[in-house]
């Protein structure tokens, strides 16, 4: 009976470590892509805002030029963390003068483009977003005016399970989430945590 | 002057859709002639046995070059091992480390690739691989604890010729230069058609039409072929769909897959292309199947919206590469727990009494397949 007790337990303890580990399979070809979860536990600062402005600059770091470029954005709402009224993101790469320093992966923004940034050692790193392109979700109004959410790939994000996931679920007949039902799992999640 | 081309082959050839994405458009690839990767992966981690029985780093990358190399005519990789490394020297050098140019890279980052240009010239670049990550050289699925090098430098490889990624341009094909890694560990066809479309090799190509079903409509050529009915690689040809009297034109199946009666080929391979039409009193396709990408056990859901005449019944029947699925007779066809053998092309054929109608093919590709 123990046996039974201890061989179920493991086979339980086998299934749960399987199903982790298939969920997660998926990664970026240079990025691992964070879950939701792990998005809104990594970022020390998390903000809806606007682009406002971009510069590019050369940076010398022990000897090593490069080229970053200073977004900066509008911030409408602060979720996580501490900001002021505008934000300055540095990005390695960009363009000065006649040369560019273009870094696969690295996220782009149009002028006046909302978003969603999920930031993590603003400054230091050569991406601010995690996950490189997959710490910003673009906002984009539909019809009525609703704002949705939208990944980096182009795909609505219908439910933040799928962040992070190499693919979707079944996905007709699902609506996109709004901005605030997307900024609301978040503070949920926030909230959850801080319990 | 428009010509009318040939009406080849009935059979269709497998299917493809050319979907590959730059890094940029015209401008960052590279000259004709050699392009010098100094690889220092071997001075810069130590060896360890690696589960493809290779004994270094540095032949790993060598092999991901040479997958690379077999595809190419117009530059070619060169490898060579040099201590000296630095910006400006025109070598594009591939390390192990924890940052860029003193950026650390973050702990999600496997590896990156960057490019620097003056003015419209591409002048070197380096693949930058995180040293902080456990690494191995493996075939097949991807395993669970440790990254495959191997297939992660062909895909930075690719990113260093001037590739980026399809899907994030939203398109659905099977290519290691696809955002996520998947089971897929060499080139596919997308990835060898992306390449030869930046770096056309010396070579014509025949692109072969049918028309479905037979005498419904035919094709014009606004640019004629060579004398043995090719067009150079790297040329633009535009085709147009003509239906015949009480034909309307679908979409242009095949190796394409499009609407619209006008079609732009950019020529980097053979190609059988079929042109799809219907009677005119046959159902409509109002809303095509989409794309859709997914692992092993998802559920998977593809759907038209198809307008047909109420004064006579419809029928539905859902293809898989050409054949019907079983018991899938209505416009929405429920994939549960899809597996690699599910991957392929899915088509809704719509009919009445007056004829039938097929949906452009809706590709799922699964685990990279």
């Amino acid at each position: 009976m123990i046996c039974q007790t201890i061989s179920r337990r493991w086979i339980y303890f086998c299934l749960i470590v399987f199903f982790t580990l298939s969920a997660g399979r998926g990664f970026g070809a240079t990025v691992i892509a964070p879950s939701f979860d792990q998005l809104v536990e990594s970022a020390d600062l998390i903000f809806t805002g606007q682009t406002r402005s971009q510069r590019s600059e050369w940076r010398n770091i022990g000897g090593q030029k490069s080229i970053v470029t200073l977004v900066s954005f509008r911030v409408s709402a602060v979720h996580k963390g501490r900001a002021d009224s505008v934000v300055t993101l540095q990005f390695l790469g960009g363009a000065v003068g006649d040369v560019t320093l273009d870094v696969s992966d690295m996220p782009k923004f149009r002028k006046g483009e909302r978003v969603v940034l999920f930031v993590q050692k603003n400054g230091a790193n050569a991406s601010p977003l995690i996950g490189f392109y997959h710490g910003k979700f673009s906002l984009q109004s539909d019809a009525t005016g609703r704002e949705t959410v939208w990944k980096h790939d182009g795909e609505a994000v219908m439910d933040v399970l799928e962040i992070g996931r190499s693919k979707p679920t079944a996905r007709s007949a699902r609506v996109p989430l709004s901005n605030e039902e997307f900024t609301g799992k978040v503070r949920e999640h926030l909230s959850r945590s801080r319990e | 002057m428009t010509r009318l081309v040939s009406l080849l082959l009935l059979v269709a050839a497998p299917l493809a859709i050319s979907a590959y994405d730059f890094v940029t458009t015209k401008g960052l690839r590279w000259p004709a002639g050699e392009i010098p990767m100094n690889l220092q992966l071997d001075a810069t981690r130590d060896s360890q046995f690696l589960s493809d029985g290779k004994a270094s780093w540095n032949e790993v990358a060598e092999e991901a070059l040479a997958i690379w190399n077999s595809e190419l005519s117009y530059v070619q990789f060169t490898s060579f091992t040099s201590s000296q490394r630095g910006d400006g020297n025109g070598h594009n050098e591939v390390f192990f480390s924890t940052n860029a140019y003193g950026h650390p890279l973050g702990d999600r980052v496997l590896a990156i690739t960057t490019a620097w240009k003056i003015g419209s010239e591409r002048v070197e670049g380096d693949t930058i691989v995180n040293s902080d990550v456990a690494w191995d050289s493996l075939r097949g699925p991807i395993g669970f604890f440790d990254f495959d090098l191997r297939r992660v430098l062909i895909h930075e490889f690719g990113h260093t010729l001037g590739l980026d990624h399809p899907d994030e341009a939203r398109q659905v094909v099977v290519a290691v230069m696809n955002s996520i890694v998947s089971d897929l560990d060499t080139l596919a066809l997308d990835d060898i058609h992306g390449v030869r479309a930046l770096y056309p090799p010396d070579a014509a190509y025949a692109l072969n039409f049918s028309i479905v079903p037979p005498g419904s409509g035919s094709v014009f050529a606004k640019a004629p072929p060579d004398i043995n009915g090719r067009y150079p690689a790297g040329s633009l040809v535009t085709f147009l769909a003509k239906p015949q009297r009480r034909f309307r034109f679908n979409f242009w199946g095949g190796d394409e897959n499009r609407t619209g009666g006008k079609l732009v080929v950019l020529v980097v391979d053979d190609e059988n292309i079929t042109l799809n039409f219907s009677t005119n009193g046959a159902p409509v396709i109002r809303a095509q199947p989409r794309h859709q990408i997914a692992s092993t056990g998802d559920t998977i859901m593809f759907s038209a919206r198809v307008s047909t005449s109420r004064k006579m019944p419809s029928f539905y029947q859902w293809q898989h590469d050409g054949n019907d699925v079983p018991n899938a007779t209505n416009t929405t066809l429920v994939l549960p727990f899809v597996g690699h053998e599910s991957s392929g092309l899915y088509s809704l054929r719509a009919s009445n009494a007056r004829g039938e109608t097929f949906s452009k093919p809706a590709r799922l590709v699964v685990d990279g397949h």
